[in-house]
């Protein structure tokens, strides 16, 4: 086992291989979802899914060789560094889940400034003045042209219901 | 998508006003008002089909009867599936909440697939709005005359036939054709109606099977050859073509689609009163003339509407089931 | 019927009295067409209660004149933060956004507003004045041909790969597979849905979109205070001559903006292919056409103003079909034939003997709102381009909550946004390991429009493969085809040897 320098000087390529791996084990389930339907069914599936596979084999069999021969490691520095930026990123990622997840119950307003909120402290701001207001105003905008203005249908909360009797649609 | 239409923020300060005087009256608990708001209707096919313009020429009259307006929502996919599956799973049993379908196609692919939900236990179809003759037809310019002249071809060589999906009336007409003379058809779905007419136009297809509303309400671009109905179409006016089983001595089966409102089975049974006044108003809606006035204006014959009660549509999709079986290898890609 | 000056005086002067219609309708539609998700067609039917009230000839500019301002619309997001507005805009992205990152936002939006626009001009005279050619044109094209057609879009899997072609390849691959979920084409029987009814109509192309492009986007952008480097220096304010610099760029690129347009009238035509296919298949011959292919990727104005010519090409290209048999192309024309119908105007050849004025009308119309957007939007690009200078403090929160918003408005299903997450972990692991999200895309947009006219062509020839070359317009586009994927190769082998000789 060499040194960590001597690591660090090897191309990280275990990021590389998600996407290839992703597309490996979705055309294996695809394979399994079209086995038993007739060849219109399943015949251009099952081309793409090939050259897919062999795309894939290449690309997995060049890496591990590169590895095997000691010119790559199977490290993440792509998608993990820098550090800082990746604790943002998951913490995005877990408030747009949390929005999806909680939003039919807070209504979108409300859902969308608490969102949004805590979106911009993750990112560093700290004035509330900021937290509360941009929030606030992207989030009537889009309540007023698409709800008021358009019609279109999305969750209502509180905030909502206020809107509504105060403009006494 | 959704479709509101500008009422919606009157109804729903109505809804909230509702709401607030029931509860202030509810120790004496008196009949709930039906309709308290306005209807939502599942579409199960896309915007702009025969689907979409029968019920917008319905929901005028209706609506006015009702007090209430009506708003669509089109899930197309699947042949009607993802709308179905939506309707009965994800949308409340209120009794605001309809779906517009054609039964015919649409039975046949619950048959098919056998989906998560159970008619008539789930849904039923309560208010029949037309009977839609399956026909074949070729373009106006085209070599082939006649039904027989057709299948005389289709007996030397398989002729490409575009239909608008295999699970479909039309096209379990046409394989059963083939079936009683011999005749071989390569059916080629182009998943619609409209689409099935541009590759009947542009010579891709020798000749297509549709319902015949939408082949009349393109004018003089087609010519019908025959009418797959047992009895008698009501089609006369419009044209010649024969009727199928008269020009072979055939034995088909009827294989007109008709559309029909439909709603969750549960709320129908549990409030008896508002069914019936649904019932009631939904056939009270063929004596209006701007019905039949805003039908035509389609281009589609008015002789396709035809009235039909919950009963008579509950046995047409039970029958459409079993017309099913008996086309079942021909008509699913499950080996 | 040919060219009559007086009747198109007559409707110039008729369009123009609805200029009260047109200008709000060109603004809700830029504003609509700039947010994922909310197309034309769905904000066309939501709005379909308020313009069946409208006179016929006020309901058809309305939405004419929104439709075309959509497709304009949705290449600003696409230029200012690498996010196209819908499908159609998501070439743009190539090209639009490298120049953003060059500190060229304003040029990039000028180009793509006049390339829009005269694009969109040129291409609905053109089919005033040749409306009954085009219509028996789109019927020449059917499923043989339209495999090919897929083809040049597909080719440009390849094209954009310079770097990698074997990611590219994968990632083009992998969004075909993705593109295959949902039901078959004819038997209509679910593959690969992961027991999602949400899937059974195929990957819905809105949350793809989001996710690959805005979310993934947005998730790079977090490594940065601003989208444009400005190396410590004070940000500039943008500057008139900017967008000189910007009108110039499109005149001296005239002739790309005609012929670019013109792919997107002819494939606008054909019923069931639309502005994402044109603006794919565009970008790719022009970047085969070009003396310098190489700089295509980079923030080449050229690569800007082929898609988005284009896709205002299609505009008038989609209302033929509907027209002139009567018969919609696609889901926007559906909506307006509903409109139509309802007013008891009977569609087809007859329509342009029994009304004329309403007949060509909508093309008149359709030009004078690309009059009124070329004059209205163009001075505005100063003011736009300044997104870019916003802190990403702000602007990822923004573009987060505007696009998962859009996300769950096009279907109503919060599954969509879900699934809009998905595709933006996906597309950020693609961008920061270098397989092309643009890739994947073509493949979800394309693949299932690829397998539909495949199968069924292979469905006519009844299993035989050779129905493929049985037709004389189809063997001409796959010689062009050939022609498309060779000149690359020998004009790369041709530069080879020139360099060696230099060398030698």
């Amino acid at each position: 086992m060499r040194g960590s320098e001597a690591d660090r000087e090897r191309k990280a390529i275990g990021a590389d291989l998600v996407i290839p791996l992703l597309a490996l084990a979705f055309a294996l389930y695809f394979f399994s979802s079209i086995w038993n339907l007739v060849w219109e069914a399943k015949a251009n599936g099952v081309v793409i899914g090939t050259i897919l596979l062999v795309l894939v084999g290449i690309q997995l069999g060049r890496s591990f060789w590169g590895v095997w021969q000691g010119r790559y490691r199977l490290g993440f520095d792509d998608l993990i560094e820098p550090s800082g930026a990746l604790f943002r990123r998951i913490a995005l990622v877990s408030l747009l889940v949390l929005f999806v997840a909680t939003f039919h119950l807070v209504g979108t307003v409300a859902g969308l400034i608490l969102g949004m909120g805590s979106m911009m402290f993750v990112l560093g701001q700290r004035d509330w003045r900021w937290l509360i207001g941009l929030p606030s105003i992207i989030a009537l905008t889009i309540h007023l042209l698409f709800v008021v203005f358009l019609g279109a249908r999305l969750p209502a909360g509180p905030i909502e219901q206020g809107i509504r009797l105060l403009i006494g649609g | 998508m959704r479709q509101p239409t500008a009422s919606r923020r009157r109804v729903l300060q109505g809804g909230l006003a509702t709401a607030a005087t029931v509860g202030l009256m509810a120790h004496t608990r008196p009949a709930f008002a039906y309709p308290t708001r306005n209807f939502n209707v599942t579409i199960p096919t896309g915007q702009g089909g025969g689907a979409e313009r029968l019920a917008r020429a319905f929901d005028g009259p209706w609506s006015a009867m009702l007090g209430r307006p009506f708003e669509y929502e089109f899930f197309p996919g699947a042949g009607g599936q993802v709308g179905y599956e939506l309707f009965v799973n994800r949308r409340p049993a209120d009794g605001h909440h309809l779906l517009f379908g054609n039964m015919g196609p649409e039975m046949i692919m619950y048959a098919l697939q056998r989906p998560n939900y159970t008619f008539p236990d789930d849904y039923i179809y309560f208010c029949r709005l037309d009977i839609d003759d399956s026909c074949v037809f070729v373009r106006a310019d085209s070599p082939i005359q006649s039904i027989e002249q057709l299948v005389d071809m289709a007996k030397q060589r398989r002729l490409n036939i575009g239909t608008s999906r295999i699970p479909h009336p039309a096209s379990i007409g046409l394989l059963a054709l083939g079936d009683a003379t011999g005749a071989q058809f390569n059916l080629v779905p182009y998943g619609g109606g409209n689409p099935t007419y541009i590759g009947t136009i542009n010579g891709e297809v020798e000749a297509s099977v549709l319902p015949i509303t939408g082949v009349i309400s393109q004018g003089e671009r087609f010519r019908i050859l025959g009418i797959f109905n047992p009895n008698q179409s009501v089609f006369g006016a419009y044209t010649d073509a024969p009727l199928v089983n008269d020009v072979f001595g055939t034995n088909l089966p009827d294989l007109a689609s008709s559309r029909s409102w439909a709603i969750h089975t549960r709320w129908a049974d549990e409030n008896p009163e508002h069914f019936a006044m649904l019932e009631d108003t939904s056939r009270r809606v063929f004596d209006d003339a701007a019905f039949a006035q805003a039908f035509e204006q389609t281009g589609a014959p008015v002789e396709a509407l035809a009235y039909g009660d919950r009963e008579l549509c509950t046995n047409y999709a039970l029958a459409m089931i079993e017309l099913t079986e008996r086309y079942r290898d021909v008509l699913s890609a499950g080996n | 019927m040919g060219w009559d000056t007086a009747l198109f005086v007559g409707l110039l002067g008729h369009s123009l009295g609805l200029l009260w219609i047109i200008v709000p309708a060109v603004l809700l539609g830029i504003v609509v067409g700039a947010i994922p998700g909310f197309s034309a067609q769905n904000t066309l039917i939501i709005l379909l209660p308020v313009t069946l009230t409208m006179d016929v000839d006020t309901a058809l500019t309305f939405m004419v004149a929104l439709y075309c301002a959509t497709h304009l619309g949705s290449g600003i997001p696409a230029i200012l933060v690498n996010m196209p507005g819908t499908g159609g805009a998501a070439a743009t992205c190539l090209d639009g956004y490298p120049m953003t990152q060059k500190g060229k936002a304003q040029q990039a939006l000028v180009v793509c507003f006049i390339a829009s626009t005269v694009g969109g001009l040129i291409t609905s005279m053109a089919t005033l004045a040749l409306l009954p050619h085009l219509a028996q044109m789109g019927l020449y094209l059917r499923s043989v041909e339209m495999v090919v057609i897929m083809l040049f879009g597909l080719v440009l899997i390849a094209a954009i790969a310079a770097k990698d072609l074997l990611k590219a390849l994968i990632a083009g691959f992998f969004g075909l597979l993705i593109g295959v979920i949902g039901t078959d084409h004819i038997y209509a029987t679910p593959r690969a849905t992961f027991g999602f009814l949400e899937l059974y109509d195929g990957v819905p192309l809105i949350p793809a979109l989001i996710g690959l492009f805005a979310i993934s986007e947005a998730l790079m952008m977090v490594e940065e205070k601003m989208l444009v480097r400005t190396d410590g220096k004070p940000s500039r304010a943008a500057q008139w001559k900017e967008t000189i610099e910007g009108v110039q760029l499109s005149i001296k690129h005239w002739w790309q903006i005609v012929w670019t347009a013109f792919i997107g009238l002819f494939i606008g035509i054909i019923p069931g292919a639309g502005a994402s296919i044109a603006s794919f298949v565009a970008y790719q011959q022009s970047r085969m056409f070009s003396k310098t292919p190489e700089l295509y990727g980079t923030g080449h104005p050229q690569g800007v103003i082929a898609p988005e010519a284009a896709n205002n090409g299609v505009t008038s290209g989609t209302l033929v079909p509907l027209m002139a048999i009567g018969v919609p192309g696609g889901s926007t024309a559906a909506v307006m034939m509903v409109v139509l119908q309802y007013h008891g105007v009977v569609l087809g050849p007859r329509l342009f003997t029994d009304q004329p004025l309403l007949a060509y009308g909508i093309f008149v119309s359709m030009c004078v709102s690309y009059l009124v957007m070329l004059l209205t939007i163009v001075p505005l690009a100063r003011y736009m381009s300044q997104v870019v200078l916003i802190p990403t403090q702000y602007l990822v929160p923004s573009i987060l909550s505007l696009t998962i918003i859009g996300a769950f408005a096009n279907r109503g299903y919060a599954f969509d946004m879900a699934l809009a997450i998905v595709f933006g972990v996906i597309g950020f692991i693609a961008r920061k390991t270098n397989y092309h999200v643009t890739a994947i895309l073509i493949g979800i947009i394309l693949g299932p429009l690829f397998e539909q006219y495949f199968v069924r062509s292979l469905r006519i020839g009844q299993g035989d493969l050779m129905i493929l070359f049985s037709s004389t317009l189809g063997n001409v586009l796959w010689a062009f085809l050939a022609l498309s994927l060779l000149l690359p190769w020998l004009r790369t082998r041709q530069q080879r040897r020139a360099t060696a000789k230099e060398a030698n």
